[in-house]
């Protein structure tokens, strides 16, 4: 195994962006999701993040382990299980519309009991798991358009002092690194008679397993840090003000200036209908069950 | 090579963010980016759900030894990365619960407890763990989701988030915690640092 | 005293804080623009603390006291602000993996000129023309971590020399290198020199680094100047067994002192109808996609060998061992361990018979106690509690370690953690004792002693236990040419993925073509050894060699 970023280079819209941009419009519309309770306002909110993630044509084959753990999430824990099944409606909710009503269950202890579904809850559940579907779809297209190598810049232009923005980058620097000393690490054991795949008894012995690779390893990486330390002193390194030299590869262009402009306008959109009209909180089309 | 350990190291503040923290906080990032990653792969017999990851001891440990601001960033960063190298997405709320566990081994010496070589300390070490996964999971699974994102009920996103996550991570901390400490102990013992 | 001296050292000295001994007294001397001073001594004679009274991290860095001074340029260094001395000295230090800070080539130049705070387009230009210099453009762009050993230490010299210093210290930057990038990276240190840069260059192997042709050698012994004048001085002054001399010189101070009997070592000899141990039969390898990595290697390996794989980085020696420890199944062919297929055997299995100790101690050491360390592998082999208690007390009798068995390997000095990890083999009752570059990491005094007393060469001292002799096999993987020579019954030549050529060292090492296409120089050892070859019959450690040719 390579550690290697799922960095996809492509010449997509959304991979011109600016690293700046595609973070700003996440931001503004995890916002969103927020102001939002409305099941309509939500999904049209998803809609438009799909279609800025369908802009980045991002290959599907690398993507669907991403799309597979979030959906799981939002289908199965978050609108079904956890709301759906047995969550509560809404406070404002007074009459509820049965969908359908399980078969008794007997418990021990608890004694029997029959849970009945409504279609309250339902609503609940789908817009509860259109937050993290639309969330998802807004960061995607910038984890795999954006080189990692641009974090500390990026991060610099957006405010970062050098020193937090200079650690992302030696972050960077190290992740091969320490990944091929693991993978050393690992032969070294084996070698021993160590074996990955054998079972331990009890959760404490298999939770001890993991020592004979994880303290050389952490051990290894920190060990040389002080060296690290002088060699940057060496060279300068916080004496003043740095020069990011790449700095000029980011640079704002129309396209980013209109992408930051339609998030801004779907934040304010957002932030109106809910302060001065009845959209954006929980909706429940009571008349579409009389 | 031994005289490396004459070098000066001031006590400093505790959120001092100098050249010394830069690079454990780089290193730690990956190191903790690195093994999630690994051990997201290897795919350990008997975990489903709760994943299993031995690799929380990385955060706390890091902020013990080298403070709140470096267990922080290696908590949240070395999340990031470790899912950026999976290939999973970016969950904010949970990369900064992840610098959480970090961040709060870090504040001991605040409470006026230092790990020195006692025995003693490997079983605060192990208090320590058990206390950051809690109240650093607490804050995606019990303030985030069910209060910001509005994600679950309070009672669903503790039993179905906070519990699994808490408990799996005090686990794998307390028992893992202490050993990487004792490792580095033995050898700081040998630099003379 | 003339301003124009860039580096001028009157009675300098230091003392670390809460150490009792000065680590540097009294050294006093002076450096021209242009002049390459040799520094040579064993761990702890005061080098890196000579170095870094010169860049400053000292007083800045380390606590203690200083006596005398240093002056960059006519000014003391002390009173140098940072950013200045940055662009005055600069420091390359031993491992280009600790040097190096970019993920990228063309990051890792910027970086101290971005730290300098100098303008985008200026630091783009020094860039571009640094590494342009050093015929490095075409790897501007490239990953640092994927770089050679030899690229990787070039790039870091190339990050100093864009902040155009006038001083250059170079702490034993070819130690990690095989031979022809350290040949390499010394003529660069010899033209930096003529193009006016004063060089400070740090080498305990004399011998390699008078490739560089160093104007004086300043040789420090415990903290004290021993010599400081001109190279060919050094030989009569020192002592050969600590630093790495020519070899005509050393058989000179040996037949003029005269030196321990080692003639008598016989050459080891494989029982010829015994069962190979390992066996490889038409092994091909290949990662993924890519190009074969091993091709068509066929070896056998006996009982009573002393095998040196010798390749330059890069050829497929540590694949080649990987398949004989069974971490690696070959694409084709096989590799039979006592007759038995390594497909059919899991890791654990194979290491009943081949034992193998990774380059670097850090790897693998990790358990509370040494004898916790020990135990570890007979456990995981299936053996009883009883029986893996009792191999690693075996194994810390046979390695001195007694007295250490409770304390951590982590709190051990290096040159313990390595027995440590030869221990572990021992205690796993392999038959094969497999060692990556075991002399990494140590100087050259050290790494001989340590190879004396695995090979059991040297018998009256204290410390040398013939461990070999309680192996079957030893097998070292190595890129130093006089080691294979020195202590090796076999040699087998790894190239271009496969074994270029596979015999005794006498045979194998002859060839001048061979040597070339495998990356391998010439040592003087090789030098002397291939003219006493009528009279000796076989090559010969320099001690040996010494009474033959008397």
């Amino acid at each position: 195994m390579f550690a290697s970023f799922q960095y996809i280079p492509g010449q997509s819209f959304v991979h011109r962006l600016d690293p700046r941009t595609k973070l700003i419009a996440f931001l503004l519309v995890v916002v969103c999701t927020i102001i939002l309770d409305d099941a309509r306002l939500l999904l049209a909110l998803f809609a438009l993040s799909l279609a800025y993630y369908l802009l980045a044509r991002l290959p599907w084959r690398t993507l669907w382990r991403a799309w597979a753990f979030v959906l799981f999430f939002a289908i199965f824990l978050v609108g079904g299980f956890s709301t759906i099944l047995f969550g509560q409606p809404p406070a404002q909710v007074t009459t509820l519309h049965p969908l359908l009503t399980l078969p008794p269950i007997t418990l021990p202890i608890i004694g029997t009991f029959q849970k009945v579904i409504a279609w309250e809850t339902v609503f609940l559940g789908f817009a509860r798991m259109l937050r993290p579907l639309a969330i998802m779809a807004m960061i995607l297209p910038f984890s795999f358009t954006t080189s990692p190598y641009l974090y500390g810049v990026a991060f610099r232009k957006l405010g970062l002092s050098d020193g937090v923005a200079f650690a992302l980058d030696l972050a960077m620097r190290y992740v091969p690194t320490i990944a091929r000393d693991f993978f050393i690490t690992v032969d070294a054991q084996r070698a021993r008679g160590y074996e990955l795949e054998a079972k331990a008894a009890g959760i404490i012995n298999m939770i001890r397993r993991a020592a004979p690779l994880m303290v050389p390893v952490t051990i290894h990486a920190i060990a040389g840090g002080e060296e690290v330390v002088e060699a940057m002193e060496l060279r300068a390194f916080g004496v003043g003000r740095r020069t990011w030299s790449e700095a000029d590869t980011l640079h704002l262009k129309t396209a980013d200036y209109v992408v930051l402009g339609l998030a801004v306008l779907v934040l304010l959109t957002c932030l109106g209908l809910r302060w001065f009209t009845s959209y954006g909180s929980y909706w429940f089309p009571a008349e579409w069950f009389a | 090579m031994a005289t490396t350990s004459m070098r000066a190291q001031p006590k400093e503040n505790l959120w001092a963010f100098g050249t010394r923290e830069i690079v454990y906080s780089a290193i730690g990032a990956a190191l903790y980016g690195v093994l999630n990653w690994v051990f997201n792969n290897l795919q350990l017999p008997g975990t489903n759900l709760v994943s299993f990851r031995p690799p929380v001891a990385i955060p706390m440990f890091m902020g013990i030894v080298f403070g709140p601001l470096v267990g922080f960033f290696t908590g949240f960063f070395g999340n990031v990365l470790g899912d950026l190298l999976s290939g999973y997405g970016f969950y904010w709320h949970w990369d900064v619960g992840n610098g959480l566990m970090g961040l709060l081994p870090g504040l001991l010496p605040l409470v006026g407890i230092s790990l020195a070589r006692a025995q003693r300390s490997y079983v605060i070490a192990a208090v320590t763990a058990i206390v950051a996964s809690l109240v650093g999971m607490a804050f995606p699974a019990l303030l985030i989701n069910p209060f910001v994102m509005r994600e679950m009920d309070f009672g669903a996103a503790f039993a179905t988030l906070w519990l699994p996550a808490a408990v799996s991570n005090s686990v794998n901390g307390a028992i893992l915690v202490p050993i990487l400490l004792a490792a580095w102990n033995a050898y700081r013992a040998r630099s003379g640092r | 005293m003339a301003v124009d001296m860039p580096l001028v050292i009157e009675d300098l000295g230091f003392r670390y804080a809460a150490r009792t001994e000065w680590a540097l007294q009294g050294l006093s001397l002076s450096l021209r623009p242009g002049e390459m001073l040799l520094v040579a001594g064993a761990s702890g004679s005061g080098k890196s603390t000579l170095l870094r009274c010169i860049n400053g991290l000292i007083p800045r860095s380390y606590r203690g006291d200083m006596a005398g001074s240093v002056r960059v340029n006519g000014e003391e260094v002390q009173n140098y602000p940072l950013a200045k001395l940055a662009q005055t000295v600069g420091t390359l230090l031993q491992d280009p993996e600790k040097q190096i800070l970019g993920a990228h080539v063309k990051s890792e130049v910027a970086f101290g000129l971005e730290n300098l705070g100098l303008p985008a387009r200026e630091i783009k230009a020094r860039v571009a023309g640094t590494l342009a210099r050093l015929g490095l453009s075409e790897l501007r762009d490239r990953d640092t971590f994927a770089l050679s050993g030899g690229e990787k230490q070039k790039v870091a010299l190339a990050g100093l020399l864009a902040m155009e210093p006038s001083i250059l210290l170079l702490d034993e930057p070819v130690s990690s290198l095989d031979a022809a990038s350290a040949r390499e990276a010394l003529l660069l240190f010899r033209q930096l020199a003529d193009e006016g840069k004063t060089v400070v260059l740090v080498e305990h192997r004399v011998e390699d680094a008078l490739a560089a042709r160093p104007d004086r050698v300043l040789y420090l012994k415990a903290g004290q100047v021993h010599y400081l004048g001109d190279p060919n001085g050094l030989a009569d002054v020192v002592d050969w067994r600590q630093v790495k001399l020519p070899t005509p010189a050393v058989i000179r101070r040996i037949q003029v002192q005269g030196g321990r009997d080692l003639a008598s070592v016989p050459p080891a000899a494989p029982t010829p109808n015994a069962p190979p141990l390992v066996a490889f039969q038409n092994v091909s390898f290949h990662y993924g996609d890519g190009p074969d990595v091993l091709r068509d290697i066929n070896l056998e390996i006996r009982a009573g060998e002393r095998v040196a794989l010798l390749g330059s980085n890069g050829a497929g020696k540590s694949t080649l061992v990987k398949h004989a420890i069974g971490l690696i199944k070959p694409r084709r062919g096989r590799v039979l361990i006592e007759g038995r297929d390594t497909r059919d055997l899991s890791v654990a299995q194979v290491a009943k018979t081949v034992g193998y100790c990774f380059q670097s101690p850090s790897h693998m050491l990790f358990a509370p106690t040494v004898k916790e360390e020990l135990a570890f592998g007979p456990r995981n082999l299936g053996y009883t509690e009883t029986e893996a208690q009792q191999f690693s007390a075996e194994a810390v009798a046979m390695l001195k370690l007694v007295g250490l068995e409770d304390y951590s390997p982590l709190s051990l000095s290096f040159g313990q953690q390595k027995r440590v990890t030869i221990a572990c083999v021992v205690a796993m009752r392999s038959k094969i004792l497999a060692l990556d570059e075991p002399t990494a990491g140590q100087d050259f005094g050290t790494y001989m002693s340590f190879m004396d007393s695995l090979t059991g060469v040297g018998g009256a001292d204290d410390m040398h236990t013939d461990i070999a002799s309680h192996f079957d096999v030893l097998l070292f993987i190595t890129h130093d040419l006089d080691l294979a020579i020195s202590y090796a019954s076999r040699v087998v030549l790894l190239a271009d993925h496969t074994i270029a050529a596979d015999g005794p060292p006498h045979e194998v090492l002859r060839d001048q073509a061979l040597l070339d296409r495998c990356r391998l120089v010439r040592t003087s050892l090789l030098e002397e050894n291939l003219r006493a070859l009528p009279h000796t019959g076989r090559f010969m450690r320099v001690e040996a060699l010494a009474q033959r040719v008397g």
